[in-house]
């Protein structure tokens, strides 16, 4: 995972997977990446094979996070498996979700 | 397991300690298992899935004293299922029939069971002393056997699959753009508001493939949503209050959350909604549309369904539909706006054009006695006015007033006020006469539109060196001589357009040697300081007594009674307009007058 920062936007890009595993590292990692100017996250999923519902947690505790920033989480370029466990548990009623 | 793994079919059998990195571990080759068999990705995916969220709940809650124990996938896979056992030695869980997503979609746990759930056609759970056992079958999409043989097909199937998912966005995307551009040209072309968004939403549910819709807008940011558009033609529903209280409407709800809200057969519309007059079951969303931070209006759309309304492409159409909505009316507003500002400056300017054509070109020269007369508006137009007449016998007829009110409607009255008091010289021998017919005409109109004019009439009867004097409701004129006294005059009388019937009195007096006479609006008398305290009359009287007592010529005593208002105010804008007539004895001092 790797961590950009681009104005108000905190982008993570080069995630393969997110699930148990790694949940926790990604959530606190991101946490600890947000400055006073970032006000949204964009996580780039391009490269993202396998998320579960762990994964789908961290995703909701930066969204959580955020909202006290009056910010957002926006997920760029899910592949079609991984998107439709993002519709499924209906997480595209709370994430902006952009494919290119 | 001698039972799983006696039923016909290809068997896997995945044993691993209770360690996450292990479930994935497991899950994973529990899926190039299956696709090894033929099962097609799609569904090979979603079993992975189901492996690890079951694995991760086995790891997660087993019990201490099992922690040397295995978790264990069994995988069969028959031509027309497959099926999958998950082993775990946790202290078991009663098992919902048909578990739901969380109640709160901000919930950072709870979908797992909902997961395999929904990625599964059954499932069962059994609990035992020292081990329970998850078993979960589902259907295969693809059973020929002739073509489960061929793994090039499967592969085209599930490829087949993808390209549908990446046409039907191309062809959301594609439709965006092109409505976009097309409407965009029609409001160039001068399209209606209501017309347009009527149009331009019923693209959008062809796109979507949604059932219903209706856009609301704000009348102000805390005031109600009404209803704009709506996709039942002739429907013109209740407005609705913004209030923070307003729990029924999920259309207040969204534009006070600022945030999407959806609703469908897990999360129903209240009782109380609006849009449960497009029947039930409803599905769908409320999507608030801002422009610049500011409340615009709501949207919701949907169809007549208990299942989840829009898929994420569907949901990313709407807001771009929705908010490009949203932009084109606040455009539309803007120009409009900007039109009626235009079209009102020029009436302005027309009506002070008016109002400044109203105010006599020379004023009459009464033998002994100059006049001078001047009027300044606070705004563009006013509506002060004064005006003054000879008559046949020499002696002249001044009139002064202030119509109630600004703008045109005051220049209008003053207008007519000059009308009717240059229709009637006869009457100017006596001004209570001329205020009482004055009255008369003016009173149904004024009284129509809640305005009223303050008036003053002062005949000066040049030979005789008298005035008379009568007024309307209008502030008292200033007189001084060389005696150095200056008296306010100040007969009493209703102003007109208060009552039809109104009598107005008189006053009548000999004006003193040298006088200076001031007739006056009360943009003088209540000019204001930055304290907010008004200037009054004693300066003005102090004024005009120096300039009598020392024959001051009417040019400089005008220059010192702007100099005293402007000095007074202290650059503040003035709130009124500002009117005089100065009247000035021209006998030099000395001289006994005829």
């Amino acid at each position: 995972m790797k961590l950009e920062s681009e104005g108000t936007v905190l982008r993570v890009v080069g995630l393969a997977e997110l699930n148990a595993t790694n949940c926790v590292t990604v959530r606190d990692g991101v946490r600890a990446a947000l400055r006073e100017e970032h006000r949204n996250v964009e996580l780039d999923f391009a490269g993202l094979m396998f998320i579960d519902s762990s994964g789908l947690g961290a995703l909701v505790a930066i969204q959580k996070t955020l909202s006290g920033r009056q910010g957002f989480v926006r997920i760029l370029n899910p592949g079609s498996s991984v998107l439709q466990i993002l519709e499924l548990t209906r997480m595209h009623r709370i994430f902006e979700i952009v494919r290119n | 397991m001698s039972t799983f793994l006696s039923r016909p079919g290809r068997h896997l059998v995945v044993a691993f300690p209770p360690d996450l990195a292990a479930v994935r571990d497991a899950s994973r080759q529990v899926r190039l298992f299956l696709e090894q068999q033929g099962v097609i990705e799609n569904e090979s995916a979603g079993w992975e899935l189901v492996c690890a969220e079951a694995g991760n709940n086995a790891v997660q809650h087993v019990r201490a004293e099992a922690l040397d124990k295995k978790v264990e996938f069994l995988v069969g896979v028959a031509q027309d299922r497959v099926d999958l056992q998950v082993v775990d030695h946790t202290a078991g869980f009663d098992m919902e029939a048909s578990p739901e997503l969380p109640d709160d979609p901000l919930a950072e746990h709870g979908r797992g069971l909902f997961l395999m759930h929904s990625l599964t056609d059954g499932v069962n759970y059994l609990r035992g002393t020292n081990e329970n056992r998850l078993m979960l079958w589902r259907r295969r999409a693809v059973q020929d056997a002739s073509r489960t043989a061929l793994s090039g097909d499967v592969e085209a199937a599930a490829l087949e699959s993808t390209l549908q998912t990446m046409t039907e966005e191309l062809a959301g995307c594609y439709e965006s753009l092109s409505a976009i551009f097309r409407f965009t040209a029609e409001l160039n072309r001068g399209a209606q508001d209501a017309e347009f968004t009527q149009r331009w939403l019923g693209e959008l549910a062809q796109v979507t493939g949604a059932e219903w819709y209706v856009f609301r807008l704000a009348e102000n940011p805390m005031g109600w949503l009404t209803s704009a558009a709506c996709s039942r033609e002739g429907c013109v529903l209740a407005p609705i209050p913004l209030i923070s209280e307003n729990r029924d409407s999920v259309e207040a709800r969204a534009a006070g959350g600022r945030q999407d809200m959806w609703f469908d057969g897990s999360a129903p519309l209240l009782p109380g909604d609006s849009l449960a007059t497009f029947g039930r079951p409803l599905s769908g969303l409320c999507h608030p549309i801002f422009v610049g931070g500011t409340l615009l209006g709501t949207l919701a759309i949907g169809r007549s369904t208990t299942l989840p309304a829009f898929t994420a492409g569907q949901v990313n159409i709407i807001h771009t539909f929705a908010d490009f909505l949203g932009i084109q009316l606040r455009n539309a507003r803007i120009q409009i706006e900007y039109v009626q500002g235009q079209v009102l400056t020029r009436e302005l300017e027309i009506a002070a054009n008016i109002q400044r054509s109203l105010l006599p070109m020379r004023l009459p020269e009464p033998s002994g006695f100059h006049l001078a007369g001047f009027s300044r508006s606070a705004s563009k137009v006013g509506g002060d006015f004064f005006d003054a007449i000879t008559l046949d016998d020499g002696s002249v007829v001044l009139a002064i007033a202030d119509v109630m009110g600004k703008g045109v409607p005051a220049a209008l009255f003053a207008a007519t006020f000059r009308s009717y008091f240059r229709a009637r010289p006869d009457l100017g021998l006596h001004p209570e006469l001329l205020l009482s017919w004055l009255n008369r005409r003016l009173h149904d109109d004024l009284d129509r539109v809640d305005m009223f004019v303050t008036a003053q009439i002062v005949h000066i009867d040049v030979v005789n060196r008298t005035i008379q004097v009568a007024a309307a409701g209008h502030c008292p004129l200033v007189c001084a001589g060389l005696d150095g006294i200056a008296v306010e005059v100040a007969p009493e009388g209703l102003p007109l357009g208060i009552a039809a019937l109104t009598e107005y009195s008189c006053m009548s007096f000999r004006l003193p040697p040298g006088s200076r006479m001031l007739m006056l609006t009360d943009g003088i008398v209540e000019a204001r300081n930055p304290a907010g305290q008004l200037l009054g009359y004693e300066p003005v009287k102090d004024l005009l007594q120096r300039a009598a007592a020392a024959g001051q010529p009417s040019d400089s005593i005008q220059s010192e009674l702007l100099a005293l208002v402007d000095a007074y105010r202290c650059g503040l804008e003035p709130h009124d307009d500002l009117t005089y007539l100065l009247v000035s004895e021209t006998v030099p001092v000395g001289v006994k007058p005829a």
